[in-house]
């Protein structure tokens, strides 16, 4: 017999002449029947990785909704956000950009649209004409959420405010300033329709198409796209310029 | 903790209502059929490995006891006998911990540079327990792989992935651990009064 195996048997004979005392099967035996089973564990695998996913999620959607201007709730950071968007736009665009935002999207909306003679108020005896003039121009599923005179940034505004089908617009309407014009700026229309050159910018969602009158400038701003944002301005742009050349 | 994924994805059992104890209770039998056959084996490598029969009882005890609790994560036509010895190397790495003085030789590689000799003729007079002196002797680490490769009969592989090492490291350390144990029983043997530099070992370790 070769060495290797005759030491093996004598190593295995030795190291099995001890036998397990017979107390300690009876004794396991009754421990496991004590002893709770520990729960089918899910594999790592199972709970990290769809939790960590969900996680990554959760922290990239707030992310991203931080950066569209979502889950802005002090005026601080509303204010940063509307800066840091007029920054991407001509600085005539910023002018209607910035009153949308901060005063349609960051807006507390109450639960029902106020009562239509709470516009008319609001918009005061000289733009009170406007809410017939625009209407027949507007979808009939965009109801008129705000419609007043504001201030944002030393600055007077009339602001109609419509939502509807999940979009938000605004008109708005401010008075020129001296040296303001697009048509004297390096502006140059998108078109011209009826005779009326609009210009056209846009940042993140928003699409911004503006005109200018004699001594207004008007902007439609919306998170629709940017063609048809175009298109409800081609509508709308003729009679809001009647409207505020008979002013 | 004593996590034992030597195969993952074991069946799991929805166990609901009044069928909780009927489906405990097959758990538990199906546990002691698999994994009771193997006391010995396990109660025998604890104490050879702890080198204390009292210490091997409480840790084949708490073999079980976790092999018991991680059961769901055994896949039944898997080695239970490989699952279990993996368990037992985990249960005793955590007691040498916790007891501290755990009594381990001297395993420094000049030890067995002066050990290393040529392998010697051991007398069939030498009983099993001055074989398993001689074995107890040994460094735990070396003697784990002795118990497991040459008393167990587990192959390299199979060592290699109860102990958590390379295989290599199986080879080497069965080599050094095996001339070690021949070292020490011809040191029993000379005791005896045994001329070990005379004759072949084959003939000294059969016993007829």
């Amino acid at each position: 017999m070769d060495e290797n195996v005759n030491f093996n048997w004598r190593l295995k004979q030795a190291v099995n002449s001890l036998e397990a005392p017979p107390f300690l099967e009876p004794r396991i035996r009754n421990r496991i029947r004590l002893e709770p089973r520990r729960p089918p564990r899910r594999s790592l695998s199972g709970v990290w990785i769809p939790a960590l996913s969900l996680a990554a999620a959760l922290c990239l959607g707030v992310g991203v909704a931080y950066e569209l201007g979502h889950l802005r709730v002090t005026v601080d950071s509303q204010e940063s956000y509307i800066a840091s968007i007029s920054s991407k736009v001509d600085e005539l665009m910023r002018v209607g950009l910035g009153d949308h935002v901060h005063c349609a999207v960051f807006r507390k909306r109450a639960p029902a649209p106020p009562p239509v003679e709470k516009f008319v108020a609001d918009l005061g005896p000289r733009y009170a004409g406007l809410l017939p003039a625009i209407r027949q121009h507007i979808p009939q599923s965009y109801g008129v959420e705000l419609a007043h005179q504001c201030r944002y940034h030393q600055r007077k505004f009339v602001h109609l405010s419509l939502t509807g089908e999940g979009t938000l617009l605004s008109i708005v309407i401010a008075n020129k300033r001296e040296g303001e014009s697009f048509e004297a700026g390096s502006f140059l229309p998108s078109l011209v329709r009826s005779g009326i050159p609009i210009y056209a910018s846009g940042v993140q969602r928003f699409g911004i198409h503006a005109f200018e009158g004699r001594g207004h400038l008007v902007y439609l701003v919306s998170d629709l796209p940017k063609d048809e944002n175009q298109r409800l301005m081609i509508a709308l742009a003729p009679p809001l310029k009647e409207f505020l050349e008979r002013l | 903790m004593y996590p034992y994924p030597f195969v993952e994805g074991r069946g799991r059992q929805v166990v609901e209502g009044n069928h909780l104890a009927e489906a405990s209770m097959s758990v538990t039998e199906s546990f002691e059929a698999e994994a009771i056959p193997h006391l010995n084996h396990i109660f025998r490598a604890a104490v050879r490995i702890l080198g204390d029969r009292s210490r091997g009882e409480d840790v084949a005890q708490e073999v079980y006891l976790q092999a018991w609790k991680s059961f769901d994560r055994f896949e039944r036509g898997t080695n239970c006998r490989a699952w279990l010895f993996k368990i037992l190397f985990h249960c005793v790495n955590h007691h040498r911990r916790k007891w501290f003085r755990f009594p381990l030789l001297r395993e420094s590689e000049e030890y067995f540079e002066s050990a290393l000799t040529a392998p010697v003729p051991i007398s069939d007079r030498i009983t099993d327990e001055e074989v398993l002196n001689a074995l107890d002797r040994i460094p735990e680490k070396f003697r784990a792989v002795v118990l497991l490769v040459d008393v167990e009969e587990f192959a390299y592989k199979e060592a290699a992935e109860i102990l958590g090492v390379p295989i290599g490291t199986v080879m080497s350390r069965l080599s050094r651990g095996r001339t070690a144990l021949r070292e020490h029983l011809a040191e029993i043997a000379q005791a005896h009064g045994i001329d070990t530099n005379n004759g072949k070992g084959s003939a000294a370790w059969t016993r007829t």
